[in-house]
């Protein structure tokens, strides 16, 4: 299981290999929509693809949904949600 | 970048026609170089978007194949490319089944062999693969990422239509899926899961060569399982798929692993054992082939007949049927080949001449199947040669009778068609679409035009109406929207348009409106040239548009020669079949106008009809 600073970095990772941004991925902010800056439906689909080598998760189709993969923070969330990464609690109620 | 090969082996392809699925298939057949090989070679497409994609280097390979000696089909499936049908359709993972079983009987008859070696790339492999197991006797599968299973693409598929944008209202139906521009009806998706590499008997061939994707990199279970099968299985992971799959007009060929695929079909073993090959068939160049009422017929033109392109009119010309003398010739988009993104050329050209026009789909130099001058890039389409290739298949269609004509183009189509207008008299009307840019300025001339096309953003309209949105203030307070890049989008418009208020004032304006957009629309409408602009609402070649010629064409508003429209719920490609269908009937309805008004006679001195 990674650590969330881990986990965030390796999805920049994926996100720059894989995402057709338009914008330069270590200035884009966690929260920033993807599919705004650049991601289109196919680079989606590739990323999906590349997160679940990565993080070796299947993504469940309920979860093949465009919020899922619309920002870093949104991935993140998933990523945790599968078992990925452990989340630390005082990451979490900071997020809040 | 330089997106396709410099040089092209010289054209040795001939159009090919056959029955698969219910109707005609349409292909292309490339005979080895002698020596011969006594292999033929069938090339099965991957599907949609992909297919797209990858069009160019299915050309390549085809060739590739052919100048060391093997023959080769490359083909569309039955609902795909230039074949009848559509994704619609019922049946249609049988029907794909079955176009791969024609298309090598196809090679079989025109190669005159009987040795079979099958070649495909994502679904294009598997269904390769299910084709072989059914016929047996194929020796050679080139397996390109394959889709081991029909539901992993399935699933990809989902993940593809959920991100569409959820401004698109969804018109389809439920357990129907549109990914990529493409439907997979619920019982397409159904079929599509019950398909399993791993479990094919009999095993599919001979020998199996497996290539690994170069981006995400998955093995996959067929190397391990295909051995197990006792095939004489390779798996490498080699470069090429990422270049291959990116946007049409950015695919970059890897020759290395077209060498490497060509090298491995040559290392077949010769078998010990040679079933008898059928006798050897000439191609005749197809005359053409009826769908749906409709008649397509492959033509080759231009001075060397080096550009190609599918003409579709009514299977049935009366002698009353005036429309039939309008053509409505169709651009490409950016690289991609002459169907259109979403295939959506295909769709518009078979309404049109079911509604009695004629429709010319196109390829432009070096674009789908016309051949490439010497150093073809996409920033050849904002050059002059495309004009001289429009103005050939304008001849083309003068020598078949044709007298008034149209051209339609979406984004960098529309540049195409809107310059041509303006140096060829004989060009009736234009129907430009979703256009970015219609001009290109020598101070300009330093810039990509990849660069003048915004990446994600979308009309300035489209972000006022938003601000209406309760659930826009909740991202913007989360910090989900990029307020700076929208900002300077704003800023740009305001900055451009204060800059020309000012030249107005300063008196500095008249020669450049007069040679700018707007200038050169009003020429080409007192010269009684049509055009229709449709422009999606939310699109930002929308604010271009606006820009020179006015909130919703205001400024034009004089001229009985423009109209402008506005789609909503439509992207830049018209990916659903809602918008497809609204084009389809605007163009049917604006050319029924047209030509109603151009039937009134004039009466002295009355004024210009709207």
């Amino acid at each position: 299981m990674k650590s969330t600073e881990q986990a965030e970095t390796e999805i920049r990772t994926v996100l720059r290999d894989h995402g057709r941004l338009a914008q330069d991925i270590a200035t884009l902010a966690p929260g920033a929509d993807l599919y705004q800056a650049g991601m289109t439906s196919h680079a989606s689909v590739n990323v999906m693809l590349a997160l679940e080598g990565k993080f070796d998760v299947e993504f469940p189709d309920r979860m093949l949904k465009r919020s899922v993969f619309a920002s870093i923070d949104a991935i993140r969330s998933a990523l945790a949600e599968l078992g990925a990464i452990a989340e630390a609690a005082d990451a979490q109620v900071a997020q809040a | 970048m330089m997106g396709l090969t410099a040089t092209r082996a010289q054209p040795g392809a001939v159009p090919i026609v056959f029955q698969a699925g219910g109707g005609p298939c349409f292909g292309w057949f490339h005979a080895g170089d002698a020596p011969a090989r006594g292999i033929g070679v069938v090339m099965c497409r991957p599907l949609g978007y992909e297919g797209l994609c990858a069009y160019q280097t299915y050309t390549q390979l085809a060739e590739t194949l052919a100048a060391a000696g093997f023959d080769v089909v490359r083909f569309d499936y039955h609902g795909t490319g230039d074949s009848a049908g559509s994704d619609s359709d019922p049946g249609r993972v049988r029907a794909w089944t079955d176009s791969v079983r024609a298309a090598i009987d196809e090679v079989r008859r025109y190669g005159g062999v009987s040795r079979i070696a099958l070649f495909g790339v994502r679904l294009g492999a598997t269904l390769a693969a299910h084709a072989a197991s059914e016929i047996g006797g194929v020796e050679s599968l080139v397996m390109w990422a394959p889709c081991a299973t029909g539901r992993s693409l399935v699933r990809e598929l989902r993940a593809a239509n959920a991100s569409r944008t959820s401004t698109l209202h969804d018109d389809i139906a439920p357990g129907d899926v549109e990914a990529l521009g493409f439907l997979f009806t619920q019982e397409t998706v159904k079929d599509l899961e019950a398909l399993d590499c791993r479990t094919l008997s009999p095993s599919p061939a001979q020998r199996v060569l497996i290539i690994g994707r170069d981006d995400v990199p998955i093995e996959g279970p067929l190397p391990e399982k295909y051995r197990a099968m006792g095939m004489n299985t390779e798996y490498a992971v080699l470069p090429g798929y990422a270049s291959m799959m990116v946007e049409p007009h950015e695919v970059v060929l890897e020759q290395s692993t077209l060498d490497f695929i060509k090298d491995w079909l040559v290392a077949a073993p010769q078998p010990q054992a040679v079933a008898p090959a059928p006798a050897k068939i000439e191609t005749v160049y197809p005359a053409g082939y009826e769908l749906e009422g409709v008649r397509e017929t492959p033509i080759t033109f231009g001075t060397t007949h080096a550009l190609f392109g599918v003409l579709a009119e009514p299977a049935q010309l009366p002698d009353n049927n005036r429309h039939c003398d309008t053509a409505i010739l169709m651009l490409n988009v950016g690289g991609n080949y002459r169907i259109g993104p979403n295939r959506i050329h295909v769709k518009i050209a078979r309404s049109m001449a079911a509604a009695g026009y004629r429709a010319f789909r196109l390829d432009l130099t070096g674009i789908g199947d016309s051949h490439a001058g010497a150093a073809f890039c996409m920033n050849n389409l904002y050059a002059k040669d495309s004009s001289a290739d429009v103005r050939a298949a304008i001849d083309c269609l003068a020598a078949k009778g044709c007298k008034n004509f149209y051209l339609m183009g979406i984004c960098s189509g529309s540049y195409v068609a809107f310059q041509t207008a303006l140096v060829e008299p004989r060009v009736a009307g234009q129907i430009l679409m979703n256009s970015r840019l219609l001009e290109w300025r020598d101070d300009r001339a330093g810039e990509s035009w990849q660069a003048s096309m915004q990446i994600g953003y979308k009309s300035t309209d489209f972000y006022l109406r938003a601000l209406l949105r309760p659930d826009v203030y909740r991202r913007l307070l989360l910090g989900e929207i990029n307020v700076n890049g929208i900002a300077k989008r704003f800023k740009t418009i305001i900055e451009a348009r204060l800059e020309r208020a000012m030249n107005r004032l300063l008196g500095r304006s008249a020669e450049q409106e007069d040679e700018g957009v707007l200038g050169k629309m009003r020429k080409l409408s007192a010269r009684g040239t049509d055009t229709l602009v449709i422009s999606a609402a939310e699109d930002d070649g929308r604010d271009y548009l606006e820009f020179h010629l006015g909130r919703r064409g205001n400024r034009m508003k004089g001229s009985p020669n423009f109209r402008m429209l506005l789609v909503d719920d439509c992207d830049h490609t018209f990916s659903s079949e809602q918008s497809q269908q609204f084009v389809i009937n605007a163009m049917l309805e604006h050319l029924r106008r047209r030509a109603a008004v151009q039937s009134i006679p004039p009466e002295p001195a009355s004024p210009a009809f709207a």
